[in-house]
């Protein structure tokens, strides 16, 4: 009775193995993300500089296949303006002086991808003009959980590996893989101010 | 009443081996239930974790393997290897005509075939593992593609690899039980001896113990690889024959 206990548990686990196995290769899967946080292991920092560096020498709106993902116009005579941070996260913008008789501001959001599947999944700036105040709401935080898997130490046996390699931990930060941020466009003779603790304000390179 | 029929080595050790098969069922038994519980510290949260992120975006990513299943099955079978040594699994063996020799390679039979199962249902148990998640995990959208897909070329190189290192770890075992009948005392100086190695070994930068693993670990070429396992499990089984030849008989 007890053998027989035994021979249906091995078979009843064997048959649940091999039904997944099945289903593995007999069921294709449904795209799965496209997304290799390791990709970029090894060049975070570069790439990081490199972003940072076109967003703020202010070269983004010079690149020809570079749209700004939104924008907003503003007439405005005033000679002073007030920045105010309206919630979400904190505002990174970077100041472009235009001619003193333009009478507008221009705020332009760029985004700048590697191409990651999170690019849709941002949240936008938003702004908006309420007398002497631009009240500039940063995009709120997006938390995203996903799961991903190693591979199996005994499949790769055979590639060529080094002393104390057994898992690679480098991963690439998704930091360092997007810039969000404002393009502000305003006559050079308007005096701006802002509380620091609330917004990043970087001024032109040019100015 | 004795009896007079001769029977070869080969009769012999084949007669005992199918008996252990039979006698034995129950440690297949406890195979399934430790990969059962494998895959159940894997998928309740026993993973590797990611956190990435920024102001702006919290990225977590939590990452499985079948690494819990391996460990597992393979102090599955160092534990079995060690039982096999004992003395109630030896007297067993005297409802044979029978002597140390066709003894000791009817279980040399068992562990490899032990092996072959416990590497095989690792490979399978991954694959599980990956359904399992893909099915309950909130969709393909919340699954990494990298490392998911499996080829079955790799499937199979997983599941031999993983039979030898098994059986590698089922010779130690067997060792190990074979060096313990020597004294009573070794009962408790030897799980003494190899613990100490593990914490000396742990508090200093350059763990010899990894140099062990990596002769075995980074060997690429596929024939020197089973060269190397294979003679090392001879080796640790020809000292399990000599050390059981010593010990007294009952």
């Amino acid at each position: 009775m007890q053998l027989k206990i035994y021979r249906y548990t091995i078979v009843a686990y064997g048959a649940v193995l091999l039904l997944s196995l099945m289903l593995f290769y007999l069921f294709p899967k449904e795209a799965l993300l496209d997304f290799d946080p390791r990709a970029g292991a090894g060049i975070e920092q570069d790439t990081y500089l490199e972003l940072h560096k076109k967003w703020a020498s202010g070269e983004l709106d010079r690149k020809d296949n570079l749209a700004p993902y939104r924008k907003w116009h503003f007439d405005y005579d005033g000679g002073h303006l007030r920045i105010v941070s309206g919630g979400g996260c904190t505002p990174q913008i970077l100041v472009k002086r235009t001619a003193a008789d333009t009478s507008a501001i221009t705020v332009a959001e760029y985004r700048l991808f590697r191409g990651d599947f999170f690019e849709d999944e941002l949240n936008p700036y938003t702004v908006d003009l309420v007398g002497e105040r631009l009240i500039v709401r940063g995009p709120e935080q997006i938390a995203l959980k996903f799961r991903g898997f190693e591979r199996d130490f005994t499949i790769d046996q055979f590639r060529e590996k080094r002393a104390g390699q057994y898992q690679e931990q480098d991963w690439d930060s998704p930091t360092s893989r997007f810039i969000q941020g404002l393009y502000l466009y305003i006559p050079e003779t308007v005096k701006i101010d802002y509380d620091p603790g609330d917004i990043f304000i970087l001024p032109d390179d040019e100015e | 009443m004795m009896s007079l029929a001769r029977i070869s080595l080969g009769g012999a050790v084949k007669q005992q081996y199918l008996f252990k098969l039979r006698a034995y069922a129950n440690l297949f038994v406890s195979l399934v239930a430790v990969q059962i519980i494998a895959l159940l510290f894997t998928t309740g949260g026993m993973v590797g974790m990611s956190g990435m992120g920024s102001e702006y975006l919290d990225l977590e990513i939590r990452f499985y393997s079948g690494a819990i299943l391996f460990v597992f099955t393979a102090l599955w079978i160092a534990v079995n290897a060690f039982v096999l040594t004992l003395p109630l699994s030896r007297h067993v063996d005297f409802s044979f005509v029978t002597n140390r020799l066709s003894s000791n390679l009817a279980n040399f039979g068992f562990l490899v075939t032990a092996a072959v199962a416990g590497g095989v249902t690792v490979s399978l148990g991954s694959l599980l593992l990956r359904n399992v998640l893909y099915y309950t995990g909130g969709g393909s959208s919340l699954i990494i593609g990298a490392n998911f897909l499996v080829r079955p070329d790799e499937l199979l190189t997983g599941a031999a690899v993983g039979s030898l290192y098994l059986l590698l770890f089922g010779a130690a075992g067997y060792l190990a039980g074979a060096l313990i009948q020597l004294h009573r005392s070794l009962y408790v100086l030897l799980p003494a001896l190899v613990l100490g190695v593990l914490f000396y070994e742990a508090a200093h930068e350059q763990l010899r113990l990894l140099q062990v693993i990596n002769f075995y670990r980074l060997e690429a070429l596929p024939i020197l690889f089973i060269l190397k396992i294979v003679s090392s499990v001879l080796l640790l089984w020809s000292g399990a024959a000599l050390l059981s030849n010593r010990t007294e008989i009952g």
